[in-house]
């Protein structure tokens, strides 16, 4: 990526000099500073989590903190990774995509498409900017909920996040509006796209309901090998939230996100998961049920071939009567991969009448590939009840002599069993992420035949 | 081979059962009778370190009284162990409001030939049972015993049989 | 032309369930395989179909002169073959049509998924099967009629050369029964050769056989016209 020009490079590593520079740059508000320095000094003394994932590969002292590449800067399209361009060909996205999802050309049309969003959008009173925008036109609102689901001190990573943070979205729903149509992360990216350690904001107010999308799944090539965001969701009273991401970066990054949400009376919070790529993605987006009623959901697919191990999960936590969780996920292994499964499920003493489900199953595809689950289930309350199930397997025999019976190949048949398996979280993505994604696993199955 | 376990007073224990030769099948069966108050734990692991092997494992308890159950079940199949066929069930009874239970059933698979499979349920008394049984003119307290018996039935008959 | 199976031996977890079994079918033909339990009938459709369980160790079968046994599965599925499952089973997020049509296009026939959705709902709607059903996983909580139906649907679509149905559940209600019959009939009046196994003659009043085959412990013990069925009904398997 030689041909890259920065307007602003930081210097390797990670330091108090850097952070007052970043916000100096972005022009934060002192409160902003303030909480990024504490969260610099929570991140020096806290150790990365030895439980999860091997993160023995992450050097600290290593990375560019913080990169804000020029507005016009041109990529080649022959830098690009043949298997990348290979990828796009196969999935079949679109030429013009194709260039703006490698870098290679700047969001001009992206912006323009955004543009008349923004506008149809602020009619009903919607905000949806960049988190670095959000947080200078709306400080007091920023100010109210920054932190507040996911603190500073939450965990290492989340400490590196509010250190460092920059990109992300910000958006609020006001009272009772439907948002209509799924709000998508890829509209609002500017150059900052393939942030690393982006912080999303959404507030979701009484009654109000909204579909977040980010992610793709063309694979993301990116220069940087950590990728830390921190993703706060609050659904008040009787708001819906649903917050989808498929992802797939390249197989050299680390993927390491908090992603939480606090769910208030009657609110609804459903987390969609597709972990396609990344070659180690730790990752339990939460939902802490604290009003009666509330409901939290979390649908997952890890994909983990060669290399990958997708450490992925999730965790509810009730705290009030009546509410109720789903956890349902679906990870396939395989030339190597391991996916596993993490999860907790928590019910407090006095969640009586809560309700938890967790169904995770999974798929491994030959002898050399892994696949394990350590749930977590604490019930403190009589008046509560959980269900857990789980399996492990290969493809059935008697399912794939079926479908060869019917004239159709065994890699091909091997493949649809496979997309059929992941077929009840797909169906909860959205339509062309969830083609795509079908035709990937197709593409992976390929000459995998046993 | 069959292993049985039962906790009926606070404590610990550990089951492992190591698969070391191949054909061989286990069954573990476990009661955890958490009737008092105390820390009551039951760890048991499926370790298949060779192939062709079967194992099942199914547990029961209730929690009263301020008993404190934590039942924790691994199955661990090794990469050589291929066709390995395993189970784990765990179900707990919360019988008052001054108890709680943990369950945590956990998969390490690295062989991909294999069934394995396991489910846990933690959840309070049926109600419509209660008051069936008192239409039929019994009373709470007996009506509990009788049907965490039931419950507690088929591990039970199967821990006293000597097959 | 024709299937012809000779000598047929196969074996199930090392047990000897077919003995040399020979048998013809002529495009067009119906031919039913009767036999008491465990005579080795459904062993054969499986056989026939390269089940792996199944072993052969000794025998010839053709496919309109072609070897069928060398070919793997799907190829014998291309080659012609189509076998109807006594009990099909379910396969989550997969649904009828999508395996229809990557069948279709493995065979290199051009055809869009909107002409096979319709052309799938013609024929459903003709057999009686419910739309709902097409677009749910296959057999997933699905009644042992419908799922018959459902096999029944495929094989019209497919249109293979040679269909053997394993018609041995006596349960089967008489909608899905007529269905089943009369899908073969109209089959094999265009030429599809037909082998229905069966071990009651209730179907075979709705698809009236051209030959009668009769098989006990792996071995074809007689072959006839319809009287065989007859007879069969008023003296059962024990004479042969």
């Amino acid at each position: 990526m030689s041909s890259f020009k920065y307007v602003y490079k930081s210097g390797k590593g990670l330091n108090e000099k850097l952070v007052r520079e970043i916000s100096s740059l972005k022009k934060e508000p002192e409160w902003m500073l303030e909480k990024r320095l504490e969260a610099l000094k929570i991140f020096n003394d806290l150790s990365l989590p030895e439980w999860g994932a091997d993160l023995t590969g992450v050097d600290f002292s290593n990375i560019h903190y913080y990169l804000k590449p020029l507005q016009n800067q041109k990529k080649s399209w022959k830098d690009i990774p043949d298997e990348v361009r290979d990828t796009f060909e196969k999935i079949g996205v679109p030429k013009a995509e194709r260039e703006v999802l490698s870098g290679v050309k700047a969001q001009y049309d992206s912006e323009v498409i955004y543009g008349s969003l923004k506008k149809s959008l602020e009619k009903k009173g919607i905000v949806f900017l960049s988190m670095d925008e959000g947080l200078v036109k709306y400080p007091e609102l920023v100010k109210k909920y920054w932190g507040s689901v996911v603190p500073l001190g939450d965990n290492k990573l989340a400490a590196l996040n509010s250190a460092v943070w920059s990109g992300g979205s910000f958006v609020y729903v006001p009272k009772g509006v439907d948002v209509g149509l799924p709000l998508q992360a890829y509209f609002r990216i500017n150059t900052e796209r393939a942030g690393q350690f982006e912080r999303t904001l959404i507030i979701a107010d009484e009654g109000s309901k909204v579909h977040y999308v980010e992610g793709c799944s063309a694979p993301a090539f990116s220069t940087g090998s950590l990728h830390s965001a921190v993703v706060e969701v609050i659904v008040e009273k009787k708001a819906k939230v649903t917050y989808t991401t498929v992802q797939n970066w390249y197989k050299n990054v680390y993927n390491l996100v908090t992603k939480r949400a606090f769910v208030k009376e009657e609110g609804e919070m459903r987390w969609v998961d597709g972990n396609l790529g990344s070659r180690t993605t730790m990752k339990y987006p939460s939902c802490i049920l604290a009003g009666r009623k509330a409901k939290g959901e979390m649908l997952s697919i890890a994909w983990a071939g060669k290399g990958q191990h997708q450490d992925t999960g999730a965790k509810m936590i009730h705290l009030a009567p009546e509410t109720t969780s789903q956890i349902i996920s679906k990870s396939v292994s395989k030339e190597g991969g391991r996916a596993s499964y993490r999860g907790l499920v928590h019910i407090n003493k006095g969640a009586t009448g809560a309700k938890a489900k967790v169904v995770c199953d999974a798929l491994i595809l030959d002898d050399e590939s892994r696949s394990d689950t350590y749930p977590t289930n604490k019930i403190f309350e009589n008046g509560a009840s959980l269900e857990h199930e789980a399996t492990v397997g290969k493809i059935g025999e008697e399912q794939l002599f079926y479908l060869m019976s019917r004239g159709i190949k065994a890699e091909e048949a091997e493949a649809m069993i496979v997309n059929g398996f992941l077929e009840p979280i797909m169906k909860q993505i959205p339509l062309e992420y969830a083609i795509e994604m079908n035709k990937l696993v197709e593409m992976e199955m390929e000459g995998s035949v046993g | 081979m069959r292993y049985k376990v039962t906790l009926d007073k606070p404590g610990k224990k550990d089951v492992v059962v190591p698969f070391l030769k191949k054909g061989e099948t286990a069954e573990v069966l476990g009661l955890v009778l958490g009737g008092k108050r105390g820390d009551y734990e039951l760890n048991v692991i499926m370790e298949h370190k060779v192939g062709q092997t079967k194992g099942r494992v199914e547990i029961r308890g209730f929690a009263k009284n301020g008993a404190r159950v934590k039942v924790t079940g691994l199955i661990k199949i090794d990469k050589k162990a291929q066709e390995v066929d395993d189970f784990l069930e765990m179900r707990v009874l919360m019988l008052d409001d001054k108890s709680w239970a943990v369950v945590e059933p956990r998969l390490e698979i690295e062989a991909n030939q294999v069934k394995a499979s396991h489910a846990a349920t933690v959840s309070k008394i049926n109600e419509e049972e209660l008051f069936y049984l008192a239409s039929r003119g019994i009373d709470r307290e007996e009506a509990e015993e009788l049907i965490v018996d039931g419950f507690l039935k088929d591990i039970t008959d199967k821990i006293k049989s000597n097959v | 032309m024709g299937f012809k199976i000779k000598d047929l031996f196969v074996s199930v977890e090392k047990k000897e369930v077919l003995k040399g079994v020979s048998l013809d079918i002529e495009p067009g033909e119906v031919v039913a395989l009767m036999g008491p339990n465990g005579s080795g009938k459904s062993s054969l459709a499986y056989a026939l179909a390269g089940h792996p369980n199944y072993v052969v160790s000794k025998g010839r079968v053709e496919l309109d002169g072609k070897k069928l046994l060398n070919k793997k599965v799907n190829e014998r599925a291309n080659m012609g073959l189509f076998l109807a499952f006594q009990y099909p089973v379910g396969i989550d997020g997969v649904n009828v049509k999508e395996i229809l049509i990557t069948t279709l296009r493995g065979r290199g026939e051009k055809i869009s998924a909107l002409e096979l959705k319709k052309k799938v709902e013609k024929e459903a709607q003709k057999m009686g099967i419910e739309k709902e059903l097409l677009m749910r996983s296959l057999n997933d909580g699905f009644s042992g009629g419908e799922k018959k139906k459902m096999e029944m649907l495929q094989m019209s679509i497919l249109k293979p050369k040679y269909a053997v149905l394993d018609e041995t559940d006596s349960g089967l209600d008489i909608d899905a029964l007529r269905v089943v019959a009369d899908g073969a009939k109209k089959a094999a009046q265009k030429g599809m050769g037909v082998l229905i196994i069966t071990h009651y003659k209730r179907i075979l009043e709705y698809l009236r056989p051209d030959k009668v085959l009769v098989m006990k412990k792996g071995k074809m013990v007689a072959q006839g016209g319809e009287e065989l069925v007859k007879m069969l009904e008023d003296k059962g398997y024990k004479k042969l």
